[in-house]
């Protein structure tokens, strides 16, 4: 999957930032000069695709 | 990996608000000290949407202060329209200056969905220009 943010912005003007297949902890480094730029942050949720990697990240490293 | 953050819109950046403006076919903003109905004056830009008695004032931190007299001196979803419109504004200026291609889509709900994709330099990339104080 190709990275990319994607940022939703409702008629109320909450938004919310959500990044899309970034390895390893780009992710929080791409968005974040997004997230400065929008406001302030007020909440933050990890996907499965986030748990899903750090598993994959985990079992190479109980490995070696 | 991947994670969702939810931000409050804090309207910081002038370059940001102005586009906003202009997206909302509103006059530019313009600095001024506002005397509200309480007699405090504020200072900051003040837009002045039609139909509203006193202008909605943004300081300089990113608040916002306006007397809509609960919807009777201005109509309070302006407001949401307004954050909407920077939200959006923002998110484009932060992406012209990073060289990220960014594409923009109607949501039905009247929500806007932006798609912000790396060009050739990839998302690490130091910006060619920072806007205002939110860089």
């Amino acid at each position: 999957m190709t990275p990319r943010i994607e940022i939703t912005v409702m008629p109320e003007g909450e938004t919310s930032v959500e990044t899309k297949g970034f390895a390893g902890s780009a992710c929080k480094a791409a968005s974040k000069p997004y997230e400065d730029a929008l406001g302030s942050q007020s909440a933050e949720r990890l996907t499965p695709e986030y748990h899903a990697t750090e598993a994959v990240a985990h079992t190479v490293e109980q490995r070696a | 990996m991947s994670h969702v953050v939810t931000i409050e819109t804090k309207l910081r950046d002038p370059a940001a608000l102005l586009a906003a403006c202009v997206r909302l076919k509103l006059p530019e903003p313009r600095p001024e000290t506002v005397k509200f109905f309480d007699g405090a004056e504020h200072s900051g830009l003040a837009v002045r949407p039609p139909g509203f008695v006193y202008p909605v004032l943004v300081q300089p931190d990113g608040a916002v202060r306006c007397d809509t007299y609960e919807g009777r001196w201005g109509d309070d979803a302006f407001l949401g329209r307004l954050k909407q419109a920077y939200a959006v504004e923002a998110a484009k200026l932060q992406a012209n200056a990073r060289g990220h291609r960014i594409t923009e889509t109607a949501l039905p709900d009247g929500g806007v969905k932006l798609t912000v994709t790396a060009g050739a330099a990839g998302f690490g990339a130091a910006p060619q220009q920072v806007y205002g104080g939110a860089a």
